[in-house]
């Protein structure tokens, strides 16, 4: 993520100039200081790749776009144009602004967690050296559990009957009653959600630190004392095109890759549980038939990740030295 | 060495053991019985079931999902994730190198076009999605579960930026060796990118093996059922059960984990083909007004002209931004010429590809192919040439042992030293009998001494082979000991040709004079007035030029240390061994003075200039003037 298409284009230049660029595929900074000049070929190379973008990526998004301002019927008999009253209307429900608010809190959360302790532990498992490798055995050997198994698994350690978990709360007097109680599915999807996530904020993070050059760590051992402030002013500056990259990571897991642990422990009955604008998207639309409503939540969806994209990269990335 | 402390290994204890706990447990209760679960709960320890489990969860048919058995979904979700990365790897590949390898127009548009899936992934457009796929009919079949999700530029992206770290001098390598877009692509790109290939492989073998939500909208029909989706089933099933089949939840769960171990297979290496036959083994390189022009309107090269005869080593010398390397770029072919001609062997070669212009290039990081030994480095221009077999390991063979490189054959670049490898690109270059050699500063990349020693090996080389060529350097005693001409470029334009002696004595310009020698001449502002020349107030010579402020130009060398002449306060002294350079101000300008002797110095010289041996600069342009000495003896007292 390091190399923005952004900067291809120098900043310097004229519109005219940068127009003229653009059509003839000259670009001021091309990728190669020599380039094949050939007009057909490119074009074979890129058809399959762009085949399967037009069909199966901008034909759906259009259709999302249309189908939105559209009321259709639920047995299937035509669709009446309603202009943006889906939008209004999913504007307009509380219990879509609830689902906003909570995708929003679990998000951060489940980022700001994922993201602390893969740091932690990749901070400590670079520093010890005995059992150094065991233990990056054990914390990377979960990396690619697949989120529907993640979700299974908790759901087992969160059942009502079994689950070491409620017992565990139990022991504590609280009665932990997950799928049926909104605030203990939610610590349930978060606690599960962060589990799944953090192997691989580990291993990005910790080749993020093994990458940081021995000579600068010597030095930052002679120029400061204290391990935290090493950290502080060495380590973590130098991690911060691997952080930006696990944040935008973790901000789309949180959002879209969750959605088979919420299915898992929600199991189709949303009736008082917490979930994503994902997971509403598919229910209002497949489980409610309501297409042209579900559509306009793609859409507003769509909008709102595309934003999220553009100000990571414009807000963040600058803040962030590549060495 | 830092301390560790006993609290780091806490942490990371309590890390592995939250991380793997749960997963193991998984394992163990799979061993259980349902009921046993139900009524113990999940265990660290084995159960007593065995793997009775897996076997019923793996064959039979009639349980939670139906008619579909774990194998069959075992297979499906094989396909899918085979069948994903495959697809990927192919389709991103191809993408990227278009991308990055060409230019052509629409190329920005594509570009952002592909690369805005990145912003939006699948999730957000099921619905519609879901119709498109029943519109073209593609619900259960592997079609519908696997090309949809194609449509991605992940893999464009990391491949770009591979493509994008490939050096550059590889492409042009390859195209001096005659290979086009498709060869450098199948030979070239493809075996460099096996290392890329097998990441992205597993990355995206395990994408696809792990999709939960698109197989549940594309899938009804059981057949097409992946694990992912059988754990749906299973949760479907459990709705409303008394003791729920948690152990064959697990067994599903550790299959679905099976860890993916492929690899991908090597694609074929080469493709032979070439017409091309002639060839001329020497021939002279003449360019005619030639000029480059950036788009933008940067001048890089202006109005250069140059005659190259046969067999002569011509190099070109100047600071870095001077365009010697364009230039060199423009005769190889991978620049392409503004203004002017170029002609190579009294054919005009502007319009011909690199491979048509019967050159060879030594690149400055060599450039060599790391896939191939360095048999096959060298082979490999001759091979696109359609040369037979016999002959390319007879070139091979003579290459290699003119090098030295004959036990070094079958190695790869990787294997060797640095000066090993400058050797090889020589040999690539000398295998080709080409009509000139092109050399970009090939020795910038080695160390003082190999330098040495290589830039005799290079012009004997040359002499030896009496191959016409051109040789880029900024370091002026590599230019004045190989050249037979040099040729001194200064912003794009030439300062001055000739012999490194001829340029040394009479430089043309106060650049020359002080881009060549070391140490540099000593420029100082000086006058003629009443026939006289002054530096700083002091008569140096009796000269009948026009008066006025001129340019003086004194070699360290020409000067010594007299008991009368210019005075000069000695700055410091550099000690060279065999002499020692006294750097000094007269007046306040700088002067530097070689000196064989070690007596001891005074804080301030006299310095006896020779009338015979100043150089006389236009104080305005900078070009050199004649002098009209008059009287030599009388002013050399």
């Amino acid at each position: 993520m390091t190399d923005t298409p952004l900067n291809m284009v120098e900043a310097d230049q004229t519109l005219v100039t940068r127009l003229r660029a653009w059509w003839s595929g000259e670009t001021a900074n091309p990728a190669k200081r020599v380039q094949f000049d050939r007009p057909l070929t490119p074009w074979l190379f890129l058809l399959p790749q762009l085949a399967v973008v037009v069909i199966f990526f901008y034909w759906p998004s259009l259709q999302a776009v249309t189908s939105s301002f559209y009321l259709e019927d639920p047995f299937g008999f035509g669709a009446t144009f309603v202009g943006l009253e889906n939008y209004t209307d999913a504007l307009n429900s509380s219990e879509y602004l609830g689902t906003a608010a909570f995708t929003a809190f679990f998000c951060v959360v489940v980022t700001t967690l994922a993201l602390s302790i893969g740091l932690l532990l990749a901070v400590k498992g670079d520093k010890v050296i005995r059992g150094a490798e065991g233990y990056k055995t054990l914390l990377i050997s979960v990396y690619a559990i697949a989120p529907p198994v993640a979700g299974l698994i908790g759901m087992m350690f969160f059942d009502m009957h079994m689950g070491p978990l409620t017992e565990l709360a139990a022991w504590f007097g609280y009665d932990l009653k997950v799928g049926i109680n909104y605030w203990d599915t939610a610590t349930a999807l978060i606690v599960i959600a962060v589990w799944k996530q953090i192997p691989y904020n580990f291993i990005f993070f910790l080749s993020g630190l093994q990458s940081v050059p021995v000579s600068v760590r010597e030095a930052a051992l002679i120029d400061a004392q204290s391990g935290w402030r090493r950290f502080w002013d060495i380590t973590l500056p130098l991690l911060a095109p691997t952080a930006f990259f696990l944040l935008v990571i973790n901000i789309t897991y949180t959002m879209f890759d969750t959605f088979p642990i919420i299915d898992v422990i929600v199991k189709d009955k949303p009736a008082n549980n917490p979930m994503t604008l994902v997971y509403k998207v598919y229910l209002d639309g497949f489980k409610g038939n309501d297409i042209g409503g579900s559509s306009a939540q793609s859409v507003i969806l769509m909008g709102v990740v595309a934003l999220l994209t553009v100000l990571q990269f414009r807000f963040l990335e600058r803040r962030v030295h590549y060495g | 060495m830092q301390k560790i402390k006993p609290f780091d290994h806490l942490i990371l204890i309590l890390g592995s053991l939250f991380l793997c706990a749960p997963v193991l447990m998984a394992l163990m209760s799979s061993t259980h019985t349902a009921v046993d679960i139900h009524s113990n709960g999940l265990s660290l320890l084995p159960g007593g079931n065995g793997t009775q489990t897996y076997t019923k969860v793996l064959t039979h048919k009639g349980g939670f999902t139906g008619d579909v058995t774990g194998l069959l979904m075992l297979r499906n979700s094989l396909i899918m994730g085979l069948g994903f990365a495959v697809g990927k790897i192919v389709l991103s590949m191809m993408a990227a190198y278009a991308l990055v390898y060409f230019r052509f127009r629409f190329a920005t548009l594509l570009f952002w076009a592909i690369f805005a899936t990145l912003l939006l992934p699948l999730e957000v457009r099921i619905m519609p999605s879901y119709q498109v796929m029943s519109e073209l009919h593609l619900l259960n079949t592997y079609t519908g579960l696997i090309v949809p999700l194609l449509a991605s530029a992940t893999g464009t992206f990391f491949f770009r930026q591979f493509f994008r770290s490939v050096p550059d001098e590889l492409l042009e390598a390859a195209r001096i060796d005659g290979a086009g877009p498709v060869k450098f692509f199948i030979d070239v790109l493809v075996p460099l990118s096996k290392t890329m290939m097998a990441a992205i492989f597993i990355i995206m073998f395990i994408y696809g093996w792990n999709q939960y939500l698109w197989p549940l909208l594309m899938t009804t029909d059981e057949s097409f059922y992946t694990l992912m989706r059988g754990i749906k089933s299973i949760l479907q099933v459990w709705v409303g059960s008394q003791i729920p089949d948690y152990n064959e939840a697990f067994a599903l769960a550790v299959l679905a984990m099976i860890p993916p171990g492929c690899r991908g297979g090597d694609l074929p290496a080469h493709v032979h083909q070439g017409p091309d036959g002639k060839r001329q083994i020497m021939a002279e390189l003449t360019l005619r007004s030639v000029g480059k022009t950036y788009t933008g309107g940067v001048d890089a090269v202006s109005d250069v002209t140059i005659d190259i005869k046969d067999g002569e080593f011509i190099v070109l010398v100047g600071p870095s931004g001077c365009g010697k390397t364009t230039l060199l770029r423009m005769v190889a072919g991978l620049e392409t010429v503004t203004r002017g001609d170029v002609h190579i062997g009294g054919r005009r070669v502007n319009d011909l590809d690199p491979a048509e212009r019967d050159i060879a290039m030594v690149f400055q990081n060599y450039a060599l192919y790391p896939h191939m030994s360095v048999r096959d480095n060298m082979a490999y221009g001759l091979k696109n040439r359609g040369e037979g077999k016999a002959v390319i390991e007879e070139r091979v063979a003579e290459a290699a042992r003119m090098l030295e490189l004959g036990q070094y054959l079958d190695r790869k670049p990787r294997a060797l030293s640095g000066g090993q490898r400058q050797r090889v690109a020589m040999g690539r270059a000398i295998v080709r009998q080409p009509a000139a050699f092109l050399f970009d500063e090939p020795l910038s990349n080695l160390d003082a001494k190999l330098r040495v020693s290589m830039r005799m090996e290079i012009r004997k080389l040359q002499q030896r082979l009496g191959t016409t060529s051109l040789y880029v350097t900024h370091d002026q005693l590599e230019a004045m000991t190989l050249a037979d001409r040099l040729v001194v470029l200064n912003g794009g334009r030439v300062e001055q040709i000739g012999a490194p002696l001829e340029v040394y004595r009479k430089p043309a310009s106060t650049f020359v004079a002080s881009f060549i020698g070391a140490p540099a001449m000593s420029l100082l502002d000086a006058r003629i007035e009443g026939g006289r020349l002054l530096l700083e107030g002091h008569a140096l010579a009796t000269l009948g030029n026009t008066p006025g402020p001129v340019t003086l130009g004194l070699r360290a060398e020409d000067l010594r240390i007299a008991a009368i002449g210019l005075p000069m306060r000695v700055e410091y002294v550099e000690e060279l061994g065999a002499q020692r350079v006294i750097h000094g101000m007269v007046g306040d300008q700088a002067l530097a003075v070689t000196d064989a002797h070690d007596a001891p110095l005074g804080p301030e010289v006299r310095i006896a200039v020779d009338p015979s041996k100043l150089h006389l600069f236009d104080a305005r342009t900078g070009r050199r003037m004649d002098k009209r000495l008059q009287q030599v003896s009388e002013a050399a007292q």
